[in-house]
């Protein structure tokens, strides 16, 4: 497709974003409010919106206000696209809130980068004006913001993207970049993030599975990760991919409405690699090592993945380079198996519920003491039991396309000796010689859980008060792994692959995992139906078919795609279409040191 | 002595008992005196304090996103962090501008003022490991303003020539969280094994007895010890057994008042605010705080 087709095509989309974020309400939010522009509100309402985000329905002076990067980008963005529409009134009340409120920028990656990103569009729109948070010169305020994303940006196209591939806030490093895109004055800046912009869109092509982001994440949170399509990313799936079905909720979530409104457009073709499942392959991916500054003797390492984009499913695993034994970021999500189906009847992933009491002082700085407490105030389901997502330093896998061991060798000392199996609860299971096996239709799973096991179920709510009457958060079958060396194996194969699912049943069956070596020396070896050896030891080698694996990956690596680590130069091609990115990086200047979380 | 707002009590807490991921404290530094219980913030900024600095000039509040300068002359918050230097658990004086050397997870260090006059930051512990660099406590050496003690989630790490070389001390492979300097000698709070004390920052030994949980401040009263566990409030003179003192809660900080030395506040968090004009046998809540990391004492006092 030629990028005019396709950028009409996304403009269409655009439209019916807006349309149905209109009808469902949504727009009324600093976020949505450019979804209402169009529709000509008066200037009562306009102010009011803009009042309602900054001043939280108080009439409290500016200066006594806090504003955080979620009132700091929207209310920039805002007044960057439609300045000339709105009234005196709200971009007075957006101007003093930026100069006079006391602002923070948080701890996260996409904190820091909507932050940043609006105070720079800030000290550019008011040279001259005092910003009282700060103290410091309009210009001074605008370099350090240029300094942090232009080295993030720089990071990223060296070491890989570090708050990567979230179905959660992707969309807030998306919308960030694109509203400095359009309105950033620097031309320098604006080229780099453009070619962020590409990267960045990359990442959710390469990983797109029919509507789903497959593979690990380094943040798919909030007992969502039983969804097949979640997260605030799936407006800019629909409106960059298409090919989905317009959901006017899912679709119209505020987040990305900035996005929606603007006019930068990614190339065309990654629209095109989004959806070509024609042949199965394998994307891998390197990013940038998490955050955890303390209860560590040495530093994280690269995150490498490997997802298995196959006709008919997506298998992915992470290679995770924490260190520590507290090393457990609480939105991780290691692996899973994703295929096309309905919210919790679409994925299968296992996890082991991690928990100490040092877990979230790994990167957070309150006192180790009492974080433990503080944090399950606000978020009990982090330390619940049946979690299934979440790092845990007790877990390791290997993976071949499709298949993968997971291993678990926990300490008896943890709070939580087991490990969480989630199955779909729409699938008829079947059982033989300690595998259980699935037919989908196009493709068939079996796995062998290792260790005694219990069946049981998991419905979990959002409104759960009282009683849990619909798992409108999860809602399958729980397979409870009762041991501390507990473990699985999975295979997925296409249907067509195999003479029937019954002949898989038999095939897969009669090669059971050689767990002679598990857990005494931390050994696990598996033969595929499709004959190839998995050999994997506990903090020691990776084999296939007997020889090591390199995780030494690429920035990315998949059909179409060169993209070495550490040059920052990326070439994505799809048929006689290229798209070359060069971030002209100086291999002699030092990189950026992360100081957040992500 | 020209007096002003921050002349006076200085606490670094928060009125709202939040806690959890975004805001554990908030919202800024407050002013006032304990037997009044009338606290007014020092502007508007309403950063996560975790410790105070004064000097004639100006007060330094370390926190949780920046480390902030209040001009006492100007009466207006300046920023002093940069992109590299955040979540500021500890600092100390030095010398000229902007005169600190600051401690954070990511590790020690110093600042020059470019060209459009913001701090920009060099650290000094890259090479460290994670938890040799997470810096919890500061202390510059009297006898050698080039010469830093840091406690850190490792242990104490001694960096000298202004941070040019590191060495660890003997007291190590437990979190350091509160350094002191008194009677010629260094003083730390551990985790665990209570209070140590040093001649060189290198050698320790333990003093005292005992103590229950974790040391988070030391500080002195009419020549006794006294320091902020995670249990409550100890004194004593560092040989003999130290003596409970307090509601049993994680208390962040003390602060005696100099002129009377048995008039102390604690900040615990949470917990909040607590009075004692006893030297620690009675206790009163302050009813307008929930956290607090961060007290000093009054300037004329001090």
């Amino acid at each position: 497709m030629d990028q005019q087709t396709y950028n009409a095509e996304v403009d269409a989309r655009a439209a019916k974003i807006l349309e149905g974020a209109h009808e469902r309400g949504s727009n009324r939010s600093l976020w949505g409010a450019h979804g209402l522009m169009s529709h000509k509100p008066t200037d009562d309402e306009i102010v009011e919106i803009v009042r309602n985000q900054l001043w939280r329905q108080t009439d409290a002076p500016a200066d006594s206000l806090l504003g955080g990067p979620f009132e700091i980008l929207p209310c920039m963005l805002f007044l960057c696209r439609w300045e000339k529409d709105l009234p005196t009134r709200a971009i007075t009340l957006i101007h003093d809130f930026m100069t006079q409120a006391h602002l923070e920028r948080g701890n996260t990656e996409n904190h820091w980068l909507m932050a940043y990103g609006g105070i720079l569009l800030a000290a550019e729109r008011w040279p001259d004006a005092t910003f009282a948070w700060s103290g410091l010169s309009a210009a001074a305020i605008a370099a350090e913001a240029t300094r942090w994303i232009s080295g993030t940006i720089e990071r990223t196209a060296v070491l890989g993207h570090h708050e990567y591939d979230s179905t959660g806030y992707h969309i807030e490093h998306m919308t960030a970049y694109i509203g400095l895109y359009e309105h950033v004055q620097s031309e320098e800046l604006r080229a780099q993030i453009d070619k962020m912009l590409t990267l960045l869109t990359a990442d959710m092509a390469l990983e797109f599975f029919k509507g789903a982001w497959a593979g690990g994440h380094s943040r798919e949170g909030y007992r969502q990760n039983t969804w097949t399509r979640l997260g605030a990313i799936q407006p800019l799936q629909y409106l960059y991919f298409g090919g989905l079905e317009f959901d006017p909720i899912n679709h119209t979530q505020g987040f990305a409405i900035p996005s929606v409104v603007a006019s930068y457009r990614p190339p065309a073709l990654f629209a095109e690699m989004a959806w070509d499942r024609s042949t199965a392959h394998v994307v891998k991916k390197t990013k940038a090592p998490r955050t955890i500054y303390r209860h560590a003797r040495e530093n994280a390492r690269p995150v490498r993945k490997y997802t298995y984009m196959s006709r008919s499913f997506a298998l992915g695993s992470t290679q995770v380079g924490l260190p520590g034994n507290q090393a457990g970021p609480i939105d991780l999500v290691s692996w899973d198996l994703t295929w096309e189906g309905p919210n919790h009847q679409a994925t299968i992933v296992c996890n082991h519920p991690y928990n100490s009491p040092d877990r979230f002082s790994a990167f957070l700085h309150g006192f180790p003491q009492h974080i433990g407490r503080a944090i399950s105030t606000d978020k009990p389901y982090l330390q619940w039991p049946d979690r299934l997502f979440g790092a845990s330093p007790y877990e390791r896998m290997l993976q071949h396309e499709g298949a993968v061991v997971v291993l678990y060798d926990i300490p008896p000392t943890d709070a939580h000796p087991f490990v969480n199996l989630f199955l779909p609860n729409s699938l008829n299971w079947h059982e033989k010689d300690g595998w259980i096996f699935a037919d989908l239709g196009d493709f068939y799973v079996g796995l062998a859980p290792i260790g005694p096991y219990e069946w049981a179920t998991i419905r979990e709510a959002n409104n759960a008060n009282i009683l849990v009457r619909e798992g409108d958060l999860i809602d399958g079958w729980l397979l409870r792994l009762n041991s501390l060396n507990a473990g699985l194996v999975l295979e997925a194969i296409e249907a067509d692959e195999v003479d029937s699912f019954a002949s898989f049943c038999t095939e897969r069956a009669a090669l059971s995992p050689d767990l002679s070596q598990w857990p005494s020396k931390k050994r696990v070896a598996v033969q595929t139906t499709k004959g190839r050896a998995l050999d994997i030891t506990f903090d020691g080698a990776h084999l296939v078919d007997g020889e090591p694996i390199s995780y030494d990956y690429p920035l990315y690596a998949a059909p179409g795609v060169e993209a070495p680590l550490g040059t920052g130069k990326v070439s994505f091609t799809r048929g006689t279409d290229t798209v070359d990115v060069d971030f002209n990086i100086d291999p002699d200047k030092e990189l950026l040191p992360m100081r957040v979380i992500g | 002595m020209k007096t002003d707002d921050c002349s006076n009590w200085l606490v670094g807490g928060n009125v709202a008992a939040l806690s959890g991921i975004h805001v554990i404290q908030g919202p800024g530094v407050f002013s006032g005196t304990p037997t009044t219980a009338q606290w007014q913030r020092i502007g508007q900024n309403q950063a996560t304090a975790i410790r105070l600095l004064r000097d004639k000039d100006r007060v330094l509040m370390s926190a949780n996103h920046g480390l902030y300068a209040w001009q006492r002359n100007s009466k207006s918050w300046a920023q002093l962090h940069d992109e590299t230097l955040t979540e500021i658990l500890a600092i100390a004086a030095l010398s000229g501008d902007p005169g600190v050397v600051a401690g954070c997870p990511y590790g020690v260090a110093t600042a020059q003022r470019d060209e459009l006059g913001a701090a920009r930051w060099t650290f000094y512990s890259d090479s460290l490991s994670p938890d040799e660099r997470f810096t919890n406590a500061l202390l510059v050496d009297p006898k050698d303003e080039s010469r830093w003690l840091a406690g850190s989630e490792a242990g104490i790490i001694v960096y000298s020539e202004q941070g040019a070389h590191t060495e660890r001390g003997d007291l190590f492979d437990v979190p350091v969280r509160a350094l002191y300097y008194t009677c010629d000698r260094f003083w730390a709070g551990a985790d665990s094994g209570g209070i140590f004390s040093s001649e060189d920052g290198l050698h320790w030994e333990k003093m005292g007895g005992d103590i229950e949980g974790a040391v988070y401040d030391i500080n002195t009263a009419g020549g006794q010890l006294v320091a902020a566990t995670g249990h409550g409030l100890v004194s004593g003179d560092s040989q003999g057994p130290w003596q409970r003192l307090g509601p049993r809660m994680l208390f962040a900080c003390v602060a005696v008042d100099g002129k009377n030395p048995q008039q102390w506040l604690a900040g615990a968090s949470p917990g909040g605010l607590w009075h004692t004009q006893d030297s620690g046998q009675n206790w009163r809540q302050l009813s307008h705080f929930k956290h607090v990391r961060a007290i000093l004492s009054p300037e004329e006092n001090a």
